[in-house]
């Protein structure tokens, strides 16, 4: 205001014009500008204000019309563009309805691509959410210690810990507010008829039901787990046991002499957890359970391998200081196990993903890098599916390009044409999404039975998952657009019209070769992964164990008078011919455990896997002895201190002699005198090497009882086995397994991981294929004339056919060079996994390479022999 | 056809009376003169814009003039169906006020 009192140069123009940003506002508005005359009309006023009202008042007035022009300009832009979006969307739809294979192809294998992604997302979350369902997850944690030097299958962490802890965390640490102790033991159940063995039972502190915040349908409060022989069923088990009646109150036997009273029904264990429960019983019970003196003493150890502590700290507390404070708890304690392990508190999201410790009361825990690396391989596959919608949908723009000639004559801009691009590719990959949609939820059960998992279809419809879709969405809609968007709007619309190519020769053919090839490099490297996979399970299955797993049937022991003797049973079972013999041990070769390291002779510390068995033990599986002898009932020292090792100790041992030696030195009751070296056999899952192993003998620890059987007439067999069983354990249901079955069941997570992976891998390169089918299609039709000439000169069809493929598989060559490898590394490190393994040869990848060279070859094939056997004349009738 | 509103009703008797002279700026001024109301350019525009789409108006570019530092006006011209319809819309209101004269019920000022 004072400087327009002010003296100022005489500079008119500047004066007068309009204020500047708002002008250069308008300017931006461009089409719209020049449509309505927009400046000029303003400048005209503002000439006229200026004069009349002055600077300030014209100034106002120019922005606020400035103002008001943008928001009609959005306007007129939002309606002309919905108008020019309804003619995209019909050009859209004639052309889909005009090159069908194209659009059919472009559409499938960006649908499966998408609901490929899908599923590992869904797979990835399901994982990723274990014990989320928990009320205050994030404050609960379970302790777990670290015994060093007590290795034991790989690990010295354990899932354990001492007895005396949950209470002492509890009284002590006011930051802890609920804590419990968790023991999972099986047993029998009875309810009048009804008896079933089960192995769900958690035994427990009644903390436990307010800490996992169990949902109770129906009974006394979850105190009354403070007394014995209470018990809470699940739902399932509620119904499995009384039927329609009503528990609550009534009595269920366990193990047939401890009756338990049942408090209440709870609702089944949530899932997705690390808990699977079908029966909380109240801990109390254990001490009469197991009696004498191991009983009393069994809730106050310091050392015990029995507990898993769930705690719940007070909201915010640190759980990095209480853990400082566990090992200063752990000090006051007298027995040495206790100080000198070490205590940790995992949290309970944690456990599923992130555990590989000894004794987990989970059954099966997940592994974070197998979804890791499943998400990484969906995502592989996704944008192969990308890369084929981008390079189809460039492919086939190139043959519209008089329709982008035209276009562009009857004025289009390139902003327009880069729209119709833009929203051609949302139009797809929008039906593309609602395809992939539906296909997930047809093929959800069958994925839910692939991967093991539970997955329900409403996981999909959540706000995360929406927005997570739309963008996945949204992205290929752009990367698909973008191309043709912004080259083919580029092209020069004379050249197109009088009839020449379009230039989508050089630099995009280029791109699209690499995408072809990028593609090609993805199935081949996933192929031959999965050749390793298969390889290496057929090895598993296919290995000699060192004992033989076929036609042996266990039978699961409880019946004390057969537990203290097998004989009975053995005579009444061989009087069947299919039993050709029987042993009773208290582990199965499957799976032998061990105790913590003992002190050698020679005074080192040694951990040893122990089995007990009678004199059949050896026989009955087949193993073989490398020097000295089985137990035999002549030798009558056998029954106190022989025992059999295998090789893996004699190397531990570094014994050269091992016959005769003596095994343990102090406080045994019994010491060792090795009599024999078994051969090693496999006795933990493949991935463990074999360790040092002991064997006594024992004919009165029958946990097992193992039969070998013979091939003939096995339901016969069983029959037999089943009646003798209902005459000598009335009190237990007969339950059977087969050996091998039990051995196959122990790799069951990588069974399913290998056959994802099969899936996934004849997915991808199914879509390679599928994309190269629609490119070979488009290159033959491009190349219609040269193969017109061609022929016409005499070549023959499958030359032409040839001529046309060779330029293909030349990528799929160059494919193979990169994908070789990342294979290799990668079956590398997942066959790191396992003790015993294959060698990786070159087999895997010369297969995988031939099999997608023999694809490649018959999909491009296929098209370029429809092109060739075409009649020259119309082709060439053009010109 | 669909009714016209009072807006694009003003502003089609606004080109109508400016006959060869109607552009953004006169226009305006016109409907100012005529009604009373000092409308935005780009209200102005939108009502245009509709009233073209609808084809009741034609628009042409003129040639650049100085005082509009060398911009170009756009003119525009009712079209025979713009020039009915406006019509129509005049007598419907004619009618329409007169009867309810008749009905004794004149509106006074």
């Amino acid at each position: 205001m004072t400087r327009q009192d002010q003296y100022t140069p005489q500079r008119p123009e500047r004066q007068i014009s309009p204020p500047r940003r708002a002008a250069r506002l308008l300017a931006r508005l461009g089409r719209y500008d020049e449509e309505y005359a927009v400046r000029g009309d303003l400048d005209e006023e503002f000439a006229e204000r200026f004069r009349d009202s002055g600077r300030r008042r014209a100034v106002r007035w120019y922005r606020k019309q400035a103002f008001f022009a943008l928001a009609s300009y959005l306007r007129i832009s939002v309606r002309s563009g919905a108008d020019m979006l309804k003619n995209f969307v019909k050009i859209a739809f004639r052309n889909m309805a005009r090159y069908k294979l194209y659009s059919l192809i472009n559409l499938a294998g960006l649908a499966v691509g998408l609901a490929l992604g899908l599923f590992v997302v869904l797979y990835a979350r399901y994982e990723l959410s274990y014990d989320g369902a928990h009320d205050r997850p994030g404050d609960i944690y379970r302790v777990i210690s670290r015994q060093i030097g007590n290795v034991y299958q790989g690990t010295d962490w354990w899932a354990v810990s001492p007895a005396v802890l949950a209470g002492a965390m509890k009284s002590e640490f006011p930051d802890v507010e609920l804590a419990c102790r968790v023991t999972s033991r099986g047993g029998v159940f009875r309810n009048g008829d009804k008896l079933f063995r089960e192995s769900r039972i958690f035994f427990v502190d009644p903390d436990f039901l307010k800490i996992f915040r169990v949902p109770i349908l129906d009974g006394a409060p979850a105190d009354t787990l403070r007394e014995p022989f209470t018990i809470w069923l699940t739902m399932n088990s509620a119904r499995k046991y009384f039927g329609r009646e009503n528990p609550v109150g009534k009595t269920l036997l366990y193990d047939n002499r401890f009756p338990f009273r049942v408090a209440g029904v709870i609702a089944n264990s949530p899932e997705p957890s690390h808990l699977r429960f079908d029966f909380v019983a109240s801990l109390t019970s254990m001490p009469e359970i197991y009696g004498g003196e191991f009983g009393r003493e069994y809730l106050s150890r310091t050392l015990s391998l029995d507990f898993t502590t769930y705690v719940r700290l007070r909201q915010g507390a640190d759980p990095a200081a209480l853990e400082g404070q566990l090992l200063e708890l752990a000090k006051r304690y007298d027995d040495p196990g206790f100080r000198q392990n070490r205590y940790a508190l995992q949290p309970l999201g944690k456990i599923h993903l992130f555990s590989r410790y000894n004794f987990d009361l989970a059954e099966k825990n997940g592994d974070i890098r197998t979804v890791y690396l499943l998400s990484a391989i969906g995502l592989v596959i996704l944008l192969v599916a990308c890369f084929n919608f981008v390079n189809l949908f460039t492919a086939r723009s190139a043959t519209r390009a008089k329709e982008i000639g035209v276009r562009k004559v009857l004025g289009s801009e390139r902003r327009g044409l880069r729209l119709q691009f833009f929203s051609e590719a949302f139009l797809f990959t929008g039906l593309a999404s609602i395809a992939a949609v539906l296909l997930v939820r047809l093929l959800l059960p069958l994925f839910n039975a692939l991967a093991g998992t539970d997955i329900d279809f409403a996981m999909l419809v959540r706000p995360g998952m929406l927005l997570a879709g739309s963008a996945i969405i949204l992205c290929v809609a752009i990367l698909s657009g973008a191309y043709p968007a912004f080259v083919l709007s580029s092209w020069s619309p004379v050249p197109i019209l009088k009839g020449a190519a379009p230039s989508g020769g050089g630099k995009s053919s280029r791109l699209r070769n690499a995408m072809v090839c990028a593609q090609f490099a993805a199935s081949i490297a996933l192929l031959a992964s999965t050749f390793i996979i298969l390889a290496q399970m057929k090895f598993i299955r296919e290995k000699d164990l060192g004992f033989s797993k076929d036609q042996i049937i266990t039978l699961r022991v409880s019946e004390p008078s057969l537990v203290q003797n097998a004989e009975a049973f053995r005579e009444e079972a061989l009087k069947n011919p299919g039993v050709l013999d029987l042993t009773g041990s208290d582990v199965l070769p499957s799976y032998i455990g061990g105790g913590g390291p003992k002190k050698m002779e020679d005074n080192r510390e040694l951990v040893f896997y122990r089995a007990r068995g009678d004199y059949r033990f050896l026989d009955v599986y087949g193993m073989t002895l490398a020097q000295g002898r089985n137990f035999s009932p002549e030798h009558p020292a056998d029954k106190a201190d022989s025992v059999i090792i295998n090789e893996a100790a004699v190397r531990a041992l570094g014994w050269k002699d091992p016959i005769g030696r003596l095994l343990l030195t102090d406080g045994q009751p019994n010491r060792a005198r090795v009599i024999g070296v078994v051969r090693d056999f496999n006795y933990h899952p493949l991935n463990l090497p074999v360790m040092p192993l002991w064997i006594r003998y024992s004919a009165s620890l029958n946990r097992y009882f193992s039969v070998r059987i013979s091939s003939a007439n096995i339901p016969a067999t069983l029959k037999h086995l089943e009646s003798v069983w209902k005459k000598l354990s009335p009190d237990y249901p007969f339950e059977y397994s087969f050996m091998d079955e039990r051995i196959g069941r122990m790799y069951d997570a990588e069974r399913r991981f290998s056959k994802m992976f099969v899936a996934f891998s004849v997915l991808a390169t199914f879509l390679a294929c599928l994309g190269l089918v629609g490119l070979s299609t488009f290159t033959a039709e491009r190349r219609m004339k040269e193969i017109g000439i061609r022929r016409v000169l005499g070549a023959s069809v499958p030359g032409v056919a040839t001529v046309l493929a060779r330029g293909f598989l030349k990528w799929v060559a160059v494919a193979a060079l990169a994908a070789f490898p990342i294979a290799y590394l990668a079956g590398n490190s997942w066959l790191g996994k396992f003790s015993y393994r294959i060698d990786l040869g070159w087999m895997p990848f010369l297969t995988a390479l031939g099999v997608v060279l023999a694809l490649a070859f018959v999909s491009v094939i296929v098209q370029s022999w429809r092109a060739s056997t075409a009649d020259p004349v119309r082709c060439l009738r053009n010109e | 056809m669909k009714d016209l509103t009072p807006l694009e009703q003003m502003i089609l008797g606004a080109i109508w009376s400016l006959e060869n002279d109607a552009y953004g700026v006169s226009i305006k001024k016109r409907v100012a003169d005529l009604s009373g109301r000092d409308l935005m350019y780009g209200t102005l525009y939108n009502v245009l814009s509709q009233l073209v789409r609808k084809e009741l108006v034609g628009k042409s570019p003129g040639d650049p003039t100085p005082e509009r530092g060398g911009r170009r006006k756009i003119y525009y011209r009712l079209t025979p169906e713009g020039r009915r319809a406006f019509r129509e819309a005049f007598q419907v209101q004619r009618a329409f006020w007169s009867r309810l004269a008749d009905l004794g019920k004149a509106v006074e000022r």
